[in-house]
């Protein structure tokens, strides 16, 4: 049977960020998620890893082998697993040394998450790379060089009442000509752990919870997300090969 | 139906109560575990009748028949004629003989094909033989054919009714097939019929499923 076009090519294309050194790209999306039937653009969504100041999750032991005691091996760490960004999560007074230790040693596009006085420290700090700064409380701070979630970034997170057809609905409406829903997606899958609150560090424990945001991260990515938040490096390592294959890389 | 189904495969028939009872331990967890799939890999009719024969006695929810022997196939229907299984095996090389069995016991035929235009002539051969219920199996290998395959025949069934049937996509076990699974939930699969999957993978899949309807 011969079968009729099913194509739906868009003349719009989504903002493209620079990050890092310069050396990695987010966003200029032109379709719906991984379609070649659209004529998409064959670029895998960056997967961060999460960094805390303060980490008190029995499961990061065992999983970064107790790396994660320290901010910056832990970031190092991240490079070395193959992850291709950093977010920086102060629950703290965040030192700024840590903060551009991580940016020197790992070399990889980070992203700085905290209260809105914390992220004014970072964002002073650095000057020789290009942050995401994402304010928790939604404070208004000024960005200098750096890329700020809201303005140049729309953030979507796990516990977001519309995660994550509301991501599908901001790139489709970009897509269709909608100047207000132009922005890369850097969607946050970590809240699953929130799951896992208390929960003791065994392997089958272990285990569910990299499944678990494995599959956040994929299913952030089929909908739309640029850059994609995870907390283990079994998810990140899923949600790298995923985006790989999806992207046809 | 939308949901998920876990197989059971008749190579070992001794096995097959031990296995039933598993898939239907995990389904007290997973309301979208709903089908069990019994998969004729001895090639042997009698295996294949036995295994089907054990698994409705012990199975009351829907019952998929994979094989793509019509002997086989007409075997083990006649053994279980109310229960009308899905019929899973129905390519271009068989269609005549398993649509004929289909449309003899009232069942739903899943067609087979990766070439979409293939997969709409055989649904027209299935409406001309009568069947009433059909399922879309584009014989996806991998995740991205599964998006590809689910959107096209989705924007297809906007224009052309032989592609306005729900979709049915087949993985086989672990995470890859986790993912696979996911993919065709969140792109208008409606059933997913997966080799196996531990508990953990079905809550997943379930809580997908629940999200996608």
């Amino acid at each position: 049977m011969r079968l009729p076009k099913t194509s739906r090519r868009c003349d719009r294309v989504m903002d493209e960020i620079v990050l890092g050194h310069g050396d990695y790209m987010a966003g200029g999306s032109c379709s719906e998620p991984f379609l070649d039937l659209d004529g998409c653009r064959h670029r895998r969504p960056l997967v961060f890893g999460n960094v805390y100041d303060q980490p008190d999750n029995p499961l990061l032991e065992s999983m970064f082998s107790g790396r994660h005691t320290d901010p910056v091996e832990w970031a190092v760490m991240w490079k070395e697993i193959g992850a291709d960004g950093v977010q920086y999560t102060l629950r703290s007074e965040g030192d700024v040394d840590t903060l551009r230790e991580i940016v020197r040693r790992s070399r990889l596009p980070v992203c700085v998450r905290g209260d809105s006085a914390l992220i004014g420290s970072a964002r002073d700090s650095v000057t020789d790379c290009t942050l995401i700064l994402r304010p928790d409380d939604g404070g208004i701070i000024g960005k200098g060089s750096h890329l700020l979630v809201g303005d140049d970034i729309r953030a979507s997170a796990y516990t977001d009442e519309d995660f994550p057809t509301g991501m599908m609905d901001y790139r489709s409406n970009g897509l269709q000509g909608d100047d207000a829903c132009t922005l890369p997606i850097l969607a946050d899958v970590s809240p699953v752990w929130e799951r896992v609150d208390g929960v003791e560090p065994t392997p089958e424990n272990i285990r569910m919870i990299s499944m678990t945001e494995g599959m956040a991260a994929l299913e952030a990515m089929m909908n739309g997300a640029d850059m994609v938040i995870v907390n283990g490096p079994g998810a990140a390592d899923m949600a790298r090969v995923y985006g790989e294959e999806l992207a046809d890389l | 139906m939308r949901g998920f189904a876990l197989s059971v495969s008749d190579i070992l028939p001794e096995r097959v109560p031990e296995r039933v009872t598993a898939i239907t331990l995990l389904s007290y967890g997973c309301q979208n575990l709903c089908a069990v799939c019994i998969r004729h890999d001895s090639r042997s009719v009698e295996n294949f009748v036995k295994a089907v024969t054990d698994t409705c006695s012990m199975w009351d929810g829907a019952i998929i028949l994979e094989t793509s022997d019509p002997t086989a196939l007409m075997s083990a229907l006649a053994t279980i004629p109310d229960r009308h299984p899905i019929v899973l095996g129905a390519d271009a090389g068989n269609m005549e003989m398993m649509s004929t069995a289909a449309r003899m016991f009232s069942c739903p035929l899943v067609v087979s094909s990766d070439d979409i235009g293939t997969l709409m002539d055989l649904v027209d051969m299935a409406s001309d033989e009568g069947i009433e219920e059909v399922y879309l199996d584009p014989k996806v290998r991998n995740m991205k054919g599964c998006l590809e395959s689910n959107t096209d025949i989705h924007r297809l069934a906007e224009r052309l009714p032989q592609a306005d049937h729900p979709i049915l996509t087949k993985a086989w076990s672990g995470e890859y097939a986790l993912s696979i699974a996911a993919v065709s939930a969140m792109r208008y699969g409606s059933l997913m019929v997966l080799d196996d999957l531990d508990m953990q993978s079905c809550l997943i899949l379930d809580d997908i499923m629940n999200r996608y309807r």
